[in-house]
């Protein structure tokens, strides 16, 4: 093809090159600049993060089980004030000290509190909300993680929290349906295409404000969760979960994933477009459901610089090829099969895309 | 007043265009103008290239191991055998062809040394030759060393890896030198396996002539395995009543070990991610411990509140070496 070298810009020569183009206004350019570096001082590294969730997560399983375990509270309806009344504490506590000028080190030690104190009020919540409500029925903890997480998700602005709660529902759905299923639940094929449409529009629009980029990741978690469950799934659950129906609309995912690749719908061009589409569909038949998202991921990762969806791609493409391998619906014969014409198909596109790339560019 | 030292060392990249589009900085038209100019179609091109020749290539491997294990029993042996020596051959060729210096020539070699090791295998399935499944790994090994040193490629460098990793595992359970007490040598042992490619790796990446060995995944996919691998001898010693002396020795080895790596993380070759994995590592040993402790409602209390003390000063450490760091890089 051709020997590309990767150069990579700061935002200041991106400012520079837009400023001579005439697309951003001398006047403007303080402004866009204070913009980027309040962004960059407000953004947390995902370590940061991690440790944060680690220490609430474990921090508030401490306190709830103490509080619980120590018998403070006998009656469901005191859990649940109590509860609420912790996590409408936190909101106001948040709300009201959003700019406040403290050290670093008060600040990381008030966030983690913060976090803590929220994830306590919520597992109080859902604790008080289930055992008043019917402790016979799983969806039960559903309802209450949805309620919790919705009633606070705008008002409390840490995306730690938000993602941990998003998911928390996500997979509370998931293990329901997984773990404590009755025939009356068999709804998980909705709950894919609910979990993929949710994701790709999360991640793909455009304009979607950055208040739902936890939510997005959440979605995206357990899209792979549910894929990745997908090919052992009759081990865990009599539920039937449809393997062509996913193909399906991740071959569909892939297809709409090369248009916005592409710049949208105008700027697709029709030869390769088709050629994608084919591939796309061919792969509905030639490979597995985690494949593809695997595959997804990574196009997706790259092209919008998101280094989470990026390595969970990474990890998942092993992963699902180790599963599939163990796969027991299918012989090894049929694995076999189906990876080597994945394989041949994208070394069909790659061959198609070598010798038409010129032709395509001038087009 | 805008430090522009400050804005040159923030990445002009996609998310941050959508940011600046997304709060009504700069119009659709700049928008497009800036993604086109981070991402031009050439580098997509050349991406695109790459990617599905890897993800082929993989796809394709994966398919043959499958075929191959399948044991197909119309297949004569020596079809078999025949069938993927031919196909080792051409590989080769592929590599010749290609030359190991493009990414065609190197993932044709890391497809034969793959094929080395089917071949290897279907002949065991063949012969019954009843030998213990290290030595196809030893021998997968030191059959591919020769080609893994001339690559020049990490992808071939991780396989031979973990092969002989595979091999020093299975060896080590398989020979007899495995028992119980022993647990915790082995694990450092492996650590310390690892760890000799990581020192590799820190001493060649920053050489002109090692410029293929400069991927930052390589190192961190190294220091999680060695963290996951010396956790078990501090779990092991949390958790045992009466340590041996093998224990005892060994988590002194792994103490020992985790103060260098964070001394050369941090002073002689900062990385920010690595000191955040070492902190993370010393966070969750020490919560493994007060779980341990945990045998009253005083200790929950206190559990909770050294928690919410212990991953606070991490992170606090954390952000003042960051920052630190990042001044040092200026």
């Amino acid at each position: 093809m051709n020997n590309y070298t990767d150069k990579k810009y700061s935002s200041k020569d991106v400012l520079t090159e837009l400023n001579a183009k005439g697309l951003v206004e001398e006047s403007k350019l303080d402004q866009i600049s204070e913009f980027i570096t309040t962004r960059a001082k407000q953004r947390v590294p995902i370590y940061i993060m991690i440790m944060l969730g680690m220490g609430a997560l474990v921090a508030s399983s401490l306190f709830v089980l103490l509080l619980l375990v120590g018998g403070v509270f006998y009656e469901p309806a005191v859990i649940l004030m109590f509860g609420i009344a912790i996590i409408v504490g936190v909101v106001v506590a948040h709300q009201f000290t959003p700019d406040m000028d403290w050290s670093p080190a008060i600040s990381t030690f008030m966030m983690q509190i913060s976090v803590t104190l929220m994830l306590m009020g919520k597992t109080f919540f859902i604790i008080g909300f289930t055992v008043c409500m019917d402790l016979s029925s799983v969806w039960n903890v559903t309802l209450a993680m949805l309620l919790v997480t919705a009633g606070t998700y705008y008002f409390y602005n840490i995306a730690l929290d938000r993602f941990l709660s998003t998911l928390a529902v996500l997979a509370s759905v998931l293990a329901n349906m997984c773990f404590f299923n009755d025939s009356n639940d068999q709804f998980i094929n909705e709950l894919f295409v609910v979990q993929f449409i949710g994701a790709a529009a999360l991640l793909s629009c455009p304009r979607v404000p950055s208040i739902f980029t936890p939510m997005a990741y959440a979605f995206v978690f357990s899209l792979c969760a549910t894929v990745f469950l997908s090919s052992s799934w009759t081990y865990y659950s009599d539920v039937t979960i449809s393997l062509l129906l996913m193909n399906a609309v991740l071959s569909l995912g892939l297809i709409a994933l090369f248009v916005l690749v592409s710049g949208g719908v105008k700027s697709v061009r029709i030869v390769p477009f088709i050629i994608f589409a084919a591939f796309a569909l061919l792969m509905n038949f030639f490979s597995a459901p985690g494949l593809l998202l695997a595959l997804g991921l990574l196009v997706l990762g790259y092209y919008k610089d998101d280094k989470i969806v990026l390595g969970l791609g990474c990890l998942l493409f092993p992963l699902c090829l180790i599963d599939f391998y163990y796969a027991l619906n299918i012989t090894l014969l049929q694995e076999s099969l189906l990876l080597v014409g994945s394989g041949i198909l994208l070394f069909l596109v790659r061959i198609f895309l070598k010798f038409n790339y010129k032709s395509l560019c001038e087009k | 007043m805008i430090n522009e030292n400050e804005l040159q060392n923030i990445r002009g990249n996609r998310r941050l265009v959508e940011q600046m589009y997304e709060h009504g900085q700069i119009t659709s038209e700049a928008r497009d103008y800036a993604l086109n100019l981070i991402m031009p179609p050439k580098r997509w091109d050349f991406i695109v290239s790459r990617f599905l020749l890897l993800l082929g290539t993989t796809l394709l491997l994966a398919g043959i191991i499958c075929f191959f294990a399948f044991n197909w029993d119309d297949i004569s042996s020596v079809v078999k055998l025949a069938s993927i020596q031919i196909a080792m051959a051409c590989a080769v060729a592929g590599a010749y062809y290609y030359s190991l210096q493009r990414i065609g020539g190197q993932l044709f070699l890391l497809a034969a040394s793959v094929l080395v090791g089917v071949f290897l295998a279907v002949f065991g399935q063949v012969y019954q030759t009843g030998a213990d499944t290290y030595q196809l790994f030893m021998m997968w090994s030191i059959a591919i060393f020769g080609w893994t040193i001339i690559s020049k490629f990490i992808g071939q460098w991780v396989l031979w890896i973990i092969i002989t990793n595979i091999f020093i595992s299975l060896w080590w359970g398989q020979s007899g030198a495995y028992v119980d007490d022993a647990a915790s040598m082995y694990c450092v042992g492996q650590a310390l396996f690892y760890g000799i490619f990581l020192g590799l790796y820190e001493y060649f990446c920053g050489k002109k002539s090692f410029q293929w060995l400069n991927a930052k995944w390589l190192r961190v996919l190294l220091i999680v395995r060695i963290l996951t691998l010396l956790a078990i001898p501090i779990r092991l010693l949390i958790f045992e009543g009466k340590p041996n002396d093998a224990l005892i020795i060994t988590n002194i080895v792994v103490l020992m070990v985790c103060v260098i790596m964070f001394w050369f993380y941090r002073y002689r070759r900062p990385s920010i991610q690595v000191l955040a994995a070492l902190v993370i590592f010393a966070c969750i040993l020490i919560e493994i411990k007060i779980f341990e402790c945990l045998d009253s409602f005083t200790s929950l209390l206190l559990g909770g509140i050294s928690t919410l003390g212990i991953v606070a000063l991490a992170t606090l450490y954390l952000r003042m070496a960051s920052k630190q760091i990042a001044k040092n890089n200026e």
